[in-house]
């Protein structure tokens, strides 16, 4: 299929464009540059609508909002996208019309059916196909539940990266069921399923029940009864469990809230318990300056720093020669009575003034309380005793130093660590980590109560299946035992035997090819990325994937974008390689494309990828399939001209006016 | 002796008032009375060798005759000593001996050694402030009890470096057992 131009009038933003293909194979991309919003994925859609019928807007109505807001009442108008495309050597016109008019309340609503029109040419006439000729060469060309993988919007690969990162394969499960025709065994299965009231096996167990006696039909209306509620609790447990992972989601989401403010919590704990030993070692450091002090202002000081001296003038005294002109055991009164007698001891008088008078006086300073010796001595005995209490002197001072010294540093080192504490993570958030953790316990009570539910209701399926089955087994040997009933009774086993043939070719088939996407995929993502990766896809499309090289410390996939995108690339070109036919055995099976050129039309986020895998993505687009038109921000233009400079044939830029008229201009790369 | 009020005037009241000056929050002070710094002077000045005039500045700070009285033996023990061995070149060893131990209750002969003692006590106060604060300009100084505390503490240092590179406290009550008779 080769896609060489399409037509958008009144097409959501697009009220009259057109885009014309490069066809040139050397130069096979199409490049749209166009930031959000601007209508990319609306492009993309334009594709699915016109070849299927079928967009994922919310909004059904298609009609440009300005055509309809200049619409008048009870008027109408159309929008209309036309695809024209080659396929198998032909040309054809492919062009899908919707009617909407303007009800009397101005509303836009559908008016009539969507008409779609497929037309062959040939040697410029058009000739219009029937209906069933234009489901036969769509179909053939490009399966609906196909089409996907070749028109891949933006949000697509969003949501297939947020299911990576969850570990699920929704789209993997799909994309395989879809490459292997599995969509119709898949309905086949259904119309046969025994455990199906609405089945064909039911119809025939239902056919049994209507001629067989009460007995039979008693058992089986207790059969039929237990099948619904078995359905129906199986039904609940699916809700249920839809219901804890979103609840469980709710969870993950707080605690990465409460991962945040936990770092807040840390750094208020910290900067506390940093200020309480602040404040611990600032205390000491008082208490130890008030020690120092003390000791200071004791007497000792004195005495202490008065040692030099005395060491002098004990040294002094030493070396003098004292004489002590002294009397023995004559003091000061005695010579104040001799005066006042005014007569010595020899019986001489003494007059005042006299010399003998004088002498007297004099001999005062030598005889006690004024004993020059007795001073000594009272001073050696002064100077033995500080000496005596100052022995420790220094060494408790020096000791209170240490202690305020060390206090100090202590209160520095603090000072440091203090500073180092984000203050900005300090703000008061205990009210919103209690709501927070108050709305986490509420969400893991419920989960809680869920998971209870759950295990009562498997437990009752565990009852009622085996009363069905106890049920049925009686039922069947009745049944036997009237001829009536043996016809639909072996009717009802080929339905069985059927269902059970293709249940087992459906698991094995999709097992098989399970294996060989993975095994293809690891092939294309090597491509990509440049190193490898180990993706494992288990029965229920829960997928893990081991990139080879070294991010974190360790090998698990780390969900960054770059990553992702890259398995999904490498995805989009394993489906590209697998739906073309070849010679193994299992392509008999696998819902074959005709051999021909596909166009893949996508999303190509390239400002998502490291630099070193830009190149490897710019160089494998083009190869995956034969012709690509690409859709980039306007951002990644550079990166773009950089690295697909020499394989873009046509470039064109969306510019918008407003929301409701883009515009699609022709782009020099 | 040592049984008046006595004032200090002029910078070194300013001296002795900011070294008897709360500091702070703590309302810690370094000396707590200025019969305290006056004591400590006295020793510092000789230890130094520094002596000083009375200074005629207006601001004033006295010592009441009781806080004399309170501190009467040490005070006097640092006279005799001091008065014993100031200026031994030229005052003959009698003299020294008089001035330390005779002339208790002569005012007259108690003068000069008086006068020595004091100009001591002056120069050991400008001593002991410019340890504490770094400077002698009582303007600048700034009460910092963590800085005083260290001056201190280096200032005590340097009385035990002197003392240790003379003698130990066994060579002093040696000293004092020995008979002077």
């Amino acid at each position: 299929m080769q896609l060489k131009k399409i037509e958008l009038i009144n097409f959501r933003q697009y009220i009259s464009q057109t885009i014309e293909f490069s066809t040139d194979p050397q130069k096979n991309v199409t490049l749209i540059i166009g930031d959000g919003g601007s209508g990319k994925t609306t492009l993309s859609q334009a594709f699915t609508w016109v070849l299927y019928e079928k967009v994922d807007f919310t909004n059904k109505i298609l009609l440009n909002s300005k055509i309809g807001q200049e619409l008048d009442k009870g008027k109408k108008a159309q929008t209309r996208v036309q695809l024209f495309f080659s396929h198998c050597s032909k040309d054809y016109i492919i062009s899908r019309v919707a009617t909407y008019i303007k009800n009397s309340v101005g509303n836009i609503k559908q008016d009539g059916d969507i008409i779609a029109k497929l037309y062959e040419v040939n040697d410029g006439n058009q000739k219009l196909l029937s209906d069933l000729e234009r489901h036969s060469v769509i179909s053939g060309m490009m399966p609906e539940e196909l089409s996907r993988y070749f028109f891949f919007d933006g949000e697509k690969i969003e949501k297939m990266s947020k299911e990576l990162e969850r570990g699920k394969g929704g789209e993997f499960s799909s994309a395989i069921q879809g490459l292997l025709g599995l969509s119709s065994l898949q309905n086949v299965k259904k119309h046969l399923d025994p455990s199906k009231v609405g089945s064909v096996f039911g119809y025939y167990d239902k056919k049994i029940e209507e001629k067989s006696d009460s007995q039979v039909r008693e058992l089986g209306d207790e059969i039929q009864k237990d099948q619904s509620r078995l359905d129906s609790i199986k039904k609940s447990i699916v809700d249920l469990t839809n219901l804890i992972e979103n609840y469980n989601k709710k969870v993950e989401d707080i605690s990465e809230q409460l991962l945040q403010f936990k770092e807040a919590e840390d750094s208020q704990r910290q900067y506390r318990l940093l200020e309480y030993r602040r404040n611990e070692e600032s205390n000491k450091k008082t208490v130890k300056t008030k020690s120092l002090l003390c000791n200071f202002h004791s007497s000792n000081t004195i005495s202490y720093c008065s040692k030099d001296i005395m060491i002098a003038a004990l040294g002094e005294l030493k070396s003098g020669e004292i004489i002590d002109k002294g009397i023995p055991d004559i003091q000061a009164r005695t010579i104040d009575y001799l005066i006042r007698e005014k007569k010595c001891i020899c019986g001489h008088c003494v007059e005042v003034d006299s010399p003998e008078y004088k002498a007297l006086l004099e001999l005062k300073d030598y005889i006690p309380p004024k004993n020059v010796g007795g001073a000594i001595h009272d001073l050696k005995n002064d100077i033995t005793n500080k000496v005596e209490s100052t022995k420790r002197y220094f060494d408790n001072i020096k000791e209170n130093m240490e202690d305020i010294r060390h206090a100090e540093q202590a209160i520095r080192n603090i000072d440091k660590d203090l500073e180092l504490v984000d203050k900005s993570l300090l703000n008061n958030k205990e009210q919103a980590i209690r709501e927070l953790k108050q709305r986490q316990n509420e969400y893991k009570s419920r989960i809680n109560q869920m998971q209870n539910h759950i295990t009562s209701k498997s437990t009752d399926i565990g009852a009622l299946q085996e009363r069905i089955n106890r049920n049925t087994n009686a039922r069947n040997e009745l049944i036997l035992k009237t001829s009536s009933n043996e016809k639909y009774s072996l009717y009802r086993e080929y339905a069985r035997a059927l269902y059970d043939e293709i249940c087992s070719t459906y698991d094995v088939e999709e097992s098989v090819m399970r294996d060989k996407f993975t095994v293809t995929i690891n092939e294309m993502f090597r491509k990509i990325y440049g190193v490898g990766m180990v993706m494992e896809i288990d029965s229920n499309y829960n997928i893990s994937v081991q990139v080879e090289e070294i991010t974190n410390g360790d090998n698990d996939l780390d969900h960054s974008t770059s990553q992702n995108y890259s398995v999904i690339f490498a995805f989009i070109a394993t489906i590209m390689k697998l739906n073309r036919k070849d010679d193994s055995k299992h392509s008999e099976n696998i819902v074959k494309l005709d051999k021909e050129n596909y166009p893949l039309v996508m999303d190509a986020p390239l400002s998502a990828f490291d630099k070193s895998r830009i190149a490897n993505i710019c160089s494998i687009l083009p190869e995956i399939a034969e012709q690509t038109v690409v859709f980039i921000k306007d951002t990644d233009g550079d990166i773009a001209s950089e690295h697909l400079k020499n394989k873009i044939g046509k470039a064109y830029r969306i510019e918008m006016n407003g929301l409701i008229d883009s515009k699609i201009i022709p782009e020099v790369i | 002796m040592f049984d008046k009020e006595y004032s200090f005037k002029g910078k070194h009241a300013k001296y002795v008032t900011l070294l008897t000056a709360e500091i702070g929050e703590s309302k810690l002070k370094l000396f707590e009375k200025n019969i305290d710094v006056y004591a400590m002077a006295a020793v510092v000045g000789f230890c130094y060798n520094i002596r000083a005039t009375k200074d005629n500045g207006t601001e004033t700070t006295k010592i009441f005759t009781d806080a004399f009285n309170n501190n009467k033996s040490q005070i006097e023990s640092n006279y005799r000593m001091i008065m014993l061995l100031h200026d031994k070149n030229n005052v003959s060893f009698d003299e020294r001996v008089a001035r330390a131990f005779k002339y208790d209750n002569n005012i007259e002969k108690r003068k000069t050694g008086d006068e020595i003692f004091d100009s001591y006590v002056l120069g050991g106060v400008e001593k002991i402030f410019e340890k504490i604060f770094d400077t002698l300009d009582a303007t600048r100084a700034e009460l910092d009890l963590d800085k005083e505390i260290r001056n201190l503490y280096s200032f005590l240092e340097e009385f035990e470096l002197r003392y240790q590179a003379k003698a130990t406290d066994g060579d002093i009550l040696n000293l004092c057992k020995y008979s002077y008779d």
